[in-house]
C-alpha cells in the first residue's frame, strides 16, 4: 500500500491519500504500508506532538518500507528572508496551508529512530527539506 | 412546522463503500433515521445531528484525539449543567426538622455536597436565599466545595427579601445567572444523583432520545431538569408573545406540558421514565 499523507492533493494517483491522522489511523493497518509520503503534514501538528506522530506513522510502515518526509525548513525560509532573496508573495505561497509548528531537517531526522536515512535534500525554491528513510526494525 | 434534517455530506464520520455512504462510525444514521440518499451518495438524516463534523475539524485534532475522533466528539457534546437551589430557611415546614439555623444549613450543605460530588463538573451553582444571616455559611460552602483550587464551577447567591407568592418566580430571578446547557432546580435538603450528567449524556447523545424536560415530582424545585435555551425561548414563567402576535401564558412547566401534548413525540417525561431508560 502506498500512502500519501498531506493537506494537499497527491500528485500521484497510485498513492492513497489521507488528509487527516484519524482517517490514516483507521485506513492503514500496522506494517501495511510499503511507502508513506508525509508532504507538509508534520507541521499541521504541535511541535511537542511530532515525536508521537512519527512513531505512529512509522508503525504503519513495513520492514524495508520507505518513509518520505517533506516539509518547510524554517532555516531555509529565514535565510531567504534575511538575504532578501524572496518577496512576500513567494513566502506566502510556500507557507500556504495550515501550520502549527516550525521544523528543521535536523530536528526531524533526529526523531526517525529505527529508520535508516537513505537520502536528504533541500529544495531552495520551495524552501523545503526532504528526508528519505527505510524502516529497518 | 419545517423539520430540521442533517446532511452527512463531508462529515468525517461517514463510512463509505466506493462513493456511497453505508453508515456512520457513531451509528447516528441508525438512531436518527435516514430520510433520503443524496445525489452525492451521502445520507440525509431525519433529525439534527450534533456530532456532524467536517474534515477541517478532524485536521485540527491533536495526535491523541485523532486516534479516537468518536470519543473526542462525544466529549465535545457532553452536556453542561447548572443548579438552582431553593434554600429552605424555614425547615419547620418539613415536619422532620426543627426550626433551627444549623439544621437548615446542614440541609443546604447536604445538597451542595451532592452537587459537588457529581461525576463531571457542574458549570455553576446558584443558591436562592431570603435570609442574609446565612450568607457567610453559603460562601464558606462555596469556597470549600467549588473554590478555585477545587472545581471550575461558578457560584452565586440570589438574595431575595421575601419568598414570592409563586415559587416558580424564583427560577426567573435566578435565570439571569444561567449559562448554556441544562438547568436542574432543587430544594435544599434534596440530593442530586451523582451520575446525572452521564445519564443525560446517554439519553440524548448515545440513545439519541428527545428530551425537553424532566418534570418535578412536586413544586418546580423538586428536581426539574430543562435546557436553558428553552426557558429563554418561552420567556420563563412570564407571558410569551410569538412573532405572529399569539401569546401563551402560565408557568414554564404548564407551557411545556401543553407543548408536549401537541408534539408527536413525548419530550416531557418523569424521573421514573428518565431513570428507566
Amino acid at each position: 500500500m502506498l500512502v500519501y499523507l498531506s493537506q494537499f492533493d497527491s500528485p500521484d494517483e497510485n498513492y492513497k491519500q489521507f488528509q487527516t491522522l484519524s482517517s490514516f489511523h483507521r485506513g492503514v493497518l500496522d506494517s501495511e504500508a510499503t511507502s508513506i509520503v508525509c508532504d507538509g503534514f508534520l507541521r499541521t501538528f504541535e511541535y511537542a506532538e511530532i515525536p508521537e506522530l512519527l512513531k505512529l506513522i512509522i508503525k504503519k510502515l513495513r520492514i524495508n518500507g520507505e518513509l518520505v518526509v517533506k516539509d518547510l525548513d524554517i532555516d531555509l525560509v529565514s535565510r531567504h528572508i534575511l538575504d532578501q532573496r524572496v518577496d512576500l508573495a513567494t513566502i506566502n505561497e510556500v507557507c500556504r496551508g495550515s501550520s502549527k509548528s516550525l521544523l528543521l531537517c535536523e530536528a526531524v531526522e533526529g526523531l526517525l529512530a529505527g529508520l535508516e536515512i537513505t537520502a536528504k535534500q533541500f529544495d531552495e525554491n520551495t524552501m523545503t527539506f526532504v528526508i528519505k528513510a527505510r524502516r529497518v526494525q | 412546522m419545517k423539520k430540521i434534517q442533517t446532511s452527512c455530506k463531508d462529515c468525517c464520520f461517514i463510512e463509505k463503500q466506493g462513493d456511497s455512504q453505508i453508515g456512520c462510525s457513531l451509528n447516528r444514521h441508525a438512531l436518527l433515521g435516514v430520510e433520503s440518499l443524496q445525489d452525492d451518495g451521502s445520507f440525509m438524516l431525519d433529525r439534527f445531528c450534533n456530532t456532524y463534523r467536517p474534515e477541517e475539524w478532524a485536521k485540527s485534532l491533536s495526535v491523541k484525539k485523532s486516534l479516537n475522533p468518536e470519543a473526542t466528539v462525544l466529549e465535545e457534546v457532553f452536556p453542561r449543567i447548572g443548579f438552582f437551589i431553593n434554600f429552605n430557611t424555614d425547615p419547620e415546614d418539613t415536619g422532620e426538622y426543627g426550626d433551627d439555623v444549623i439544621v437548615c444549613e446542614e440541609m443546604l450543605a447536604k445538597t451542595l455536597e451532592s452537587i459537588a460530588n457529581i461525576e463531571g463538573t457542574p458549570s455553576y451553582v446558584i443558591v436562592i436565599n431570603d435570609r442574609v444571616e446565612h450568607n457567610q455559611f453559603i460562601w464558606e460552602q462555596f469556597f470549600r466545595l467549588f473554590g478555585d483550587k477545587v472545581k471550575d464551577t461558578k457560584y452565586h447567591i440570589v438574595q431575595i427579601e421575601t419568598k414570592p407568592e409563586k415559587v416558580e418566580q424564583l427560577v426567573d430571578e435566578s435565570f439571569k445567572h444561567a449559562e448554556n446547557g441544562w438547568i436542574y432546580t432543587i430544594n435544599s435538603g434534596d440530593v442530586v444523583d451523582s451520575s446525572i450528567l452521564k445519564n443525560i449524556h446517554n439519553y440524548i447523545n448515545i440513545d439519541m432520545k428527545k428530551l425537553m424536560m424532566v418534570k418535578p415530582s412536586g413544586d418546580v424545585f423538586s428536581s426539574m431538569l430543562f435546557p436553558a435555551f428553552l426557558f429563554k425561548f418561552l420567556n420563563g414563567n412570564k407571558q410569551k408573545i410569538f412573532q405572529d402576535t399569539t401569546s401563551t401564558e402560565g408557568s414554564f412547566l404548564t407551557k411545556m406540558e401543553e407543548a408536549d401534548k401537541r408534539s408527536p413525540s413525548k419530550t416531557v417525561i418523569t424521573w421514573e421514565e428518565f431513570n428507566a431508560s
